[in-house]
């Protein structure tokens, strides 16, 4: 069998992996725009400031691809796929035959048509030579001055990477706090705070209406309400959308991102999809999502790759969350950590003590978030909670204690999880 | 593959379990010394919880898929395709609890961990004592109330 791969992030990884497990004869070939060994996409502003060297940023070992019989064909774009020939063509023209094929395309950064925005010192951020092209930007210069537009977690990681290379750094946030999809506005006030304690220039309400340029040169911005900021550098992270460009004209069905059925294929047979670039079932909303986080793109890949080997799996819907931390503090958002509605069922339970915030929300009894600062102890496990669906309203006063554990859940939810194997 | 089971049933909360897992992985391999005077003091990987009467030891479940891999940043949590172990390199570990965040057992906790001039706090977690036939938890246990198993 010959499995073709698009793309050589987290979720190709993970396909790769699970067909070389279930097919030792088969064939695969995995194609990527980028010309690097599988690397760590989401410690690109680690490696950008200095905190970890290149050996950290490989996400697999060198023999990663002889190991599992994989043909690597890095720095290669595809810009067409012929699901009747079951061929996709790359842009020199060389085709690529494939019986099973999956789309792991990943993101691109969105980037509007910014009065200004053409030319030297506009960045976005997304791979690793986006890091190394601002590295090298930012060392070059003697007082380097940045504003970077978007308060995600793409561009508030960007910001501590430039101000722990002695960047001045501003960051212009649309909405009234940063972190809008991780976090509710209490926690995004604190994140606000710690920038700002460490040196960072926080704008929420706000957003950048021209870069002004002289001579080509990158002078300073305007903000839509016609302030001014001086700057040299900036950095474009309002968000990523799905990498489907190269689709049209395929026949695969593309929302949002590329859609697929409960086993990551697409509407086209023998073509999957997983990552950044899907549309799939949201665990919580119970509607397609596209979610793009490491663990929801991992499990697709892997459900996929397993689908296209043979072995049908069903994926469970992703659960978006994700860990971060900012100058040494840490945030761990899961599922939904805002109540929609007061009136929609929704329960909130908040424990505050000093630095550390938690906070559980839950609907019709269920748990379905919890938010949490500066305190990581086994937060996971409501990860299962959440998953179980079960009715927490009973051990509502025991759910944020710091020793909760499996002894507060029923018996049969303990020994279903930890008599067995995993 | 054989993992490390708890037996609600026969635990007393002695925390045997943890200090032998804490001695296993120090330097010193005395608990007393380790606990003592090793800088960084070794963690134990295991964790007892005790609600009296109830009370249960609980690390890593070495899962076929693990969410724990799944979700980290840079590879540094793998499964070891022979031995089907979930493995953790220390010294890769980037300390961004994407792995504690994953995981639904609640069995990744952290250490601090010396690293040339620097020291790191990275993530934690059973390696079922690989120098050893039989964990030393499961050992150290007076009651029977950790077994190593194989259940399918």
């Amino acid at each position: 069998m010959k499995y073709v791969i698009i793309g050589n992030s987290y979720a190709g990884v993970f396909a790769i992996e699970a067909i070389s497990r279930l097919d030792a004869g088969g064939a695969i070939t995995v194609i990527s725009r980028e010309p690097y060994h599988v690397y760590a996409r989401a410690a690109i502003h680690e490696y950008m400031d200095g905190a970890i060297g290149e050996s950290r940023m490989y996400y697999r070992d060198k023999d990663f691809y002889e190991r599992n019989r994989v043909t690597a064909m890095l720095g290669r774009t595809v810009t067409q796929i012929l699901p009747e020939q079951h061929r996709v063509v790359l842009d020199d023209g060389q085709k690529v035959d494939y019986d099973r094929l999956m789309i792991g395309a990943g993101g691109v950064p969105i980037t509007p048509p910014i009065e200004g925005s053409k030319g030297p010192g506009m960045f976005t951020f997304t791979t690793w030579d986006d890091a190394k092209a601002l590295r090298d930007w930012v060392k070059a210069r003697k007082t380097p001055k940045a504003v970077v537009i978007g308060g995600g977690l793409i561009g508030l990681q960007c910001a501590e990477g430039l101000k722990h290379m002695g960047v001045d750094v501003t960051v212009v946030e649309l909405a009234d706090y940063v972190l809008v999809k991780a976090l509710d506005r209490f926690a995004a006030l604190r994140v606000q705070q710690w920038l700002r304690d460490n040196g960072l220039n926080v704008v929420t309400g706000n957003t950048v209406a021209s870069v002004s340029r002289v001579k080509g040169a990158i002078t300073g911005v305007k903000l839509k309400g016609g302030e001014r900021l001086k700057c040299d550098t900036v950095v474009l992270s309002i968000g990523v959308r799905p990498n489907t460009g190269f689709l049209e004209g395929s026949g695969i069905k593309v929302d949002r991102g590329i859609m697929v059925d409960n086993s990551m294929q697409t509407n086209i047979r023998d073509v999957f999809a997983a990552g950044d670039v899907t549309e799939a079932e949201d665990f919580l909303r119970k509607r397609p999502e596209v979610i793009p986080i490491i663990p929801v793109a991992t499990m697709q890949g892997r459900i996929a790759g397993s689908t296209m080997a043979g072995r049908k799996e069903v994926y469970p819907g992703g659960l978006s969350q994700s860990a971060f931390q900012f100058f040494g503090k840490s945030v761990i958002s899961i599922g939904n950590v805002i109540s929609i509605d007061k009136n929609g069922g929704f329960e909130e339970i908040i424990s505050e003590d000093g630095e550390v915030y938690k906070k559980a929300v839950l609907r019709d009894g269920m748990l379905v978030g919890v938010l949490s600062m500066n305190f990581v102890t086994r937060i996971g496990i409501y990860n299962s909670i959440i998953r179980s669906r079960m009715n927490v309203s009973g051990i509502k006063d025991k759910l944020l204690a710091d020793n909760f554990g499996f002894l507060d859940l029923p018996k049969e939810f303990r020994d279903e999880m930890l008599t067995k194997p995993g | 593959m054989k993992v490390v089971y708890p037996r609600e049933q026969w635990c007393v909360a002695c925390n045997l379990c943890e200090v032998a897992c804490m001695t296993e992985h120090s330097k010193t391999k005395d608990p007393l010394k380790a606990y003592r005077t090793e800088k960084p003091r070794p963690v134990s990987r295991t964790r007892v919880e005790y609600r009296p009467p109830l009370a249960i030891s609980i690390m890593c479940r070495h899962c076929a898929e693990a969410e724990c891999v799944e979700a980290c940043k840079n590879g540094s949590l793998t499964r070891n395709e022979v031995t089907g172990r979930i493995e953790l390199d220390q010294d890769k570990c980037l300390g961004c609890w994407m792995c504690i965040m994953a995981c639904p057992y609640g069995a990744i906790g952290q250490v601090t961990r010396p690293v040339g001039q620097e020291e790191r706090r990275v993530a934690n977690k059973c390696d079922l004592c690989p120098d050893r036939e039989v964990p030393a938890c499961v050992s150290a246990c007076p009651n029977r109330a950790l077994v190593f198993e194989d259940r399918g």
